[in-house]
């Protein structure tokens, strides 16, 4: 036994170095415009882009009202500068299909109650659907947590997260490989277009939200509180196409865990008088116009509550309309 | 629980070997036993009910046949056979048959009111109701004593290692090494550390062609067989050679992660390939593929049905019998039926020609070029194979008709190869079709290295060629939760 751990440990030390060795190679050796790595699977992510951006905007020791997450519901449809118009300030964390998995680890690394005592966290039921692999080939490259990113490709339980790690390690010091032109600052993308056609009727099916989902937003539940966070759950205004079964599956859910935590689940899916065709970018997101007039709706609601106070404003309140985005950063 | 996934990896494995190493060898069978169940539920847990049922009915069968003797012999031999091909037949046939009856009925114009019971096959069947009935012929035989311990009995049959998709062993060789008394050697086999390694890189070769290039051929094949009208020969050619080597890699894959596990703990199980691709005839194929299933196909039916000892027109009768049911073991489909009765026909045309192609090759010159002539063997057996893959493929039998149609109607383009490299996740073709060339040139060498019959170099270079699968499946492999083609069966 003693000999297998012997040589067992020198062919693990072998594979790792002839694993790095040719990762380097692949991840630097140009191909076709790209290095050669990307020739090799579909879910390699480069540095760069709008989470790149906004990990690198946000500094976890500044302290924020509150900070937004969730996935590009969050970062699509909350507007952070519709805050700061109302006296709040506000930055958004949330990223491309980051779903529960993804979040716990962002809040455990990124959160806590001196810099952020409130997490508005945005639920819809695809992100208790999905793996968590686009998100967390996002996050691994693009913000600036090694324990974060650890976390989330652990979590996968899946070799392509020691990849994924490894290309993070690999291409730390290369320069972000491209921007988002839709990033407006705070965390928050604006996508200007409208979707401008009918919705498709929901699927009439509803659909099964994932155990491994399911664990980590009660994870994320029990860190806020043990965190003195205080959470709000919300899920934005949705087109005819979502607001069918599925989504009854999750407020069922919803209404199943938070109920005896005090936490407040704010549900516009259905909200009455929502524009399917002016409001949104596509079948999921809501534009520019959409995510102005949510936020608003949202921050009525927040200080209706009593969970956003006007005594707490931290930053003077600007005439609505008035606000300018292209001071944010 | 695949074999492929974190929790076998990760858990499953170490765990059970650990604990098998460390209790008493007289207390392994439970380890093993209790083990087999856990990843027998890790499926669908109800299921094991039938697998229960299966080990109850042949465990009483042995017991009482070996007690019998004349007619009585016969009659609970049968009883065992029907009791497990009914639930064979429930199971896995009935939704098949009733479909099948429905169809024609109402091409006639009648009602048919039978609804499908939406029965899920429960995993494995067909292999461990094989393996099962091998015990009961093998005990009236008088080949094999009955077992009497009836968890010693369970464990042959639910050894975890070949439990859902084979090799579908024989009692003479797994249930004595169960019940082996020979110190060091099966059950009481003792930690060997030479043998240990050689269970790991077997297991590592069969990791290395699931996911690095079976999984890889998967996308791609997947992509044609499910568009069958919009693609032209060329793609669906090259999609069908892929499936052969999907097919190939993921069962022999499979089946070398099962060899390999059991091996680590001290059991060989039978061998299920040997480069059956390099096969010069369907005769050869059948030698070097599933060795196990067509072993017992030759054992249990051909054999019996009186094999080539009898007039032509019966032995022709008896091999297209033995394909055709060789297909519907694989599954309840028209499809399967016709791969089954394309290699029975195969082989009946082989030996209607025989004396016509040995003219032929003299007559050209082929006889003094053995070489050429096995090479060219080798090529015609591998269209014939793949040729009938088509079918076993293909998700029912209009796509099958609609491929074949489409192979031969449209014009060869490489445009046609453009339009699937654009439909096909990033690189996913090019880089695919790479590693396929690859694993074509080294398959010989690692197969022989791993089943012994070459020897591994020793040292740093030995290691190295391991290092390099290993490398190979972290950068290389395709992941996700992909299941084996032969679970289905």
């Amino acid at each position: 036994m003693g000999r297998l751990i012997k040589k067992a440990t020198v062919f693990l030390l072998f594979f790792g170095v002839v694993y790095i060795a040719a990762f380097a190679v692949l991840a630097h050796l140009p191909f076709q415009g790209k290095p050669l790595i990307f020739r090799t699977g579909d879910y390699y992510n480069w540095p760069g882009g709008d989470t790149w951006q906004r990990f690198h905007e946000f500094d976890r020791n500044v302290r924020q009202d509150a900070v937004i997450i969730g996935s590009s519901h969050a970062y699509r449809g909350y507007d952070p500068f519709v805050f700061r118009d109302r006296g709040f300030k506000v930055f958004n964390l949330g990223s491309s299909a980051q779903s529960p998995l993804n979040t716990y680890p962002l809040i455990e690394h990124f959160l806590d109650r001196a810099h952020c005592p409130l997490v508005i966290l945005d639920v819809f039921e695809g992100v208790f659907t999905n793996v968590g692999l686009e998100s967390t080939a996002d996050l691994t490259q693009n913000q600036p947590s090694d324990a974060a990113a650890l976390d989330m490709a652990w979590a996968i339980r899946d070799l392509r997260g020691l990849n994924m790690m490894a290309l993070r390690m690999l291409t730390r010091r290369d320069k972000p490989y491209y921007t988002s032109d839709f990033y407006e600052g705070l965390g928050f993308c604006a996508i200007p277009d409208s979707v401008n056609r009918e919705a498709p009727p929901p699927p009439d099916k509803g659909v099964e939200l994932s155990s491994t989902q399911r664990h980590y937003f009660e994870s994320c539940i029990r860190l806020c509180r043990e965190r003195g966070i205080r959470l709000v759950v919300t899920s934005h205004y949705a087109r005819r196409n979502r607001r069918g079964p599925a989504h009854k599956v999750l407020t069922a859910y919803m209404d199943s865990i938070l109920a005896d935590t005090g936490i407040p689940y704010l549900d516009y899916t259905n909200s009455p008088g929502i524009d399917d065709l002016h409001w949104f970018a596509d079948d999921s997101h809501l534009n520019t116009t959409g995510a102005r007039i949510f936020t608003g709706h949202l921050v009525d609601s927040l200080e209706s509550l009593g969970i956003l106070h006007t005594e707490q404003r931290s930053v003077m309140p600007a005439a609505a309309g008035t606000s300018d985005r292209s001071s944010a950063p | 629980m695949l074999f492929n996934s974190f929790q076998f990896l990760c858990i499953f494995f170490p765990l059970v070997t650990g604990l098998y190493f460390m209790v008493p060898k007289n207390r392994r069978w439970a380890v093993l036993l209790a083990a087999s169940c856990w990843f027998y539920m890790a499926f669908v847990p109800v299921y094991i009910l039938i697998l229960g049922f299966t080990i109850g009915v042949d465990y009483f069968a042995g017991i009482w046949i070996d007690k019998s003797e004349g007619a009585k012999r016969k009659w609970l031999l049968s009883a065992s056979i029907v009791a497990n091909l009914s639930v064979l037949a429930f199971f896995k046939y009935f939704n098949f048959l009733n479909e099948s009856i429905a169809e024609a009925i109402r091409a006639m114009g009648f009602h048919y009111g039978v609804p499908d019971l939406g029965i899920i096959l429960p995993i494995g069947l067909s292999f461990h109701t094989f393996q099962s009935l091998s015990y009961t012929i093998e005990v009236y035989r008088k080949h094999q004593k009955a077992e009497h311990r009836f968890g010693i009995f369970a464990l042959y049959v639910m050894f975890y290692p070949q439990l859902v998709a084979g090799p579908i062993e024989r009692p003479e060789n797994l249930l004595n090494q169960i019940n082996s008394r020979k110190e060091g050697w099966g059950m009481r086999s003792n930690f060997d550390y030479a043998r240990v390694v050689a269970g790991l890189q077997q297991m590592l070769w069969g990791f290395f062609k699931k996911v690095v290039i079976a999984d890889r051929c998967a996308v791609v094949v997947d992509q044609v067989y499910s568009h069958p009208d919009h693609y032209g020969s060329l793609s669906i050619a090259l999609a069908t050679y892929l499936f052969a080597v999907q097919i190939y890699c993921d069962f022999s894959g499979y089946t070398d992660i099962a060899l390999g596990a059991a091996r680590v703990m001290g059991f060989n199980l039978m061998v299920n390939f040997r480069t059956p691709y390099r096969s010069a005839s369907i005769s050869e194929f059948w030698g070097r593929w599933h060795i196990s299933l067509s072993s017992w196909f030759r054992d249990y039916l051909y054999i019996p049905l009186g094999g080539n000892r009898v007039v032509k027109w019966r032995w022709y009768y008896n091999l297209m019998i033995v394909f055709l049911l060789s297909g519907l073991w694989h599954g309840a489909d028209w499809t399967y039926v016709i791969w089954g009765g394309l290699h029975g026909s195969y082989l009946i045309l082989a030996i209607v020609c025989a004396p016509m192609m040995a003219r032929f090759s003299g007559l050209i010159g082929l006889d003094n070029r053995p070489k050429l002539k096995h090479a060219l063997n080798v090529f015609i057996t591998v269209q014939l194979v793949s040729f009938a893959w088509i079918f076993f493929r293909a998700d029912n039998i209009h796509i099958a008709e609609r491929l074949v149609h489409r192979i031969f109607s449209t014009p060869m383009a490489l445009s046609d190869l453009r339009l699937l490299f654009a439909d096909l996740p990033r690189s996913m073709l090019d880089v695919t079709v790479a590693l396929v060339a690859l694993f074509i040139l080294i398959d010989p060498v690692y197969d022989g290295w791993i089943k012994g019959e070459r020897r591994v170099p020793s040292g740093l270079a030995g290691m190295s060629l391991f290092v390099a699968l290993l490398a190979g499946i972290l950068l290389f492999g395709y992941f996700g939760s992909t299941t084996f083609i032969y679970f289905q069966f």
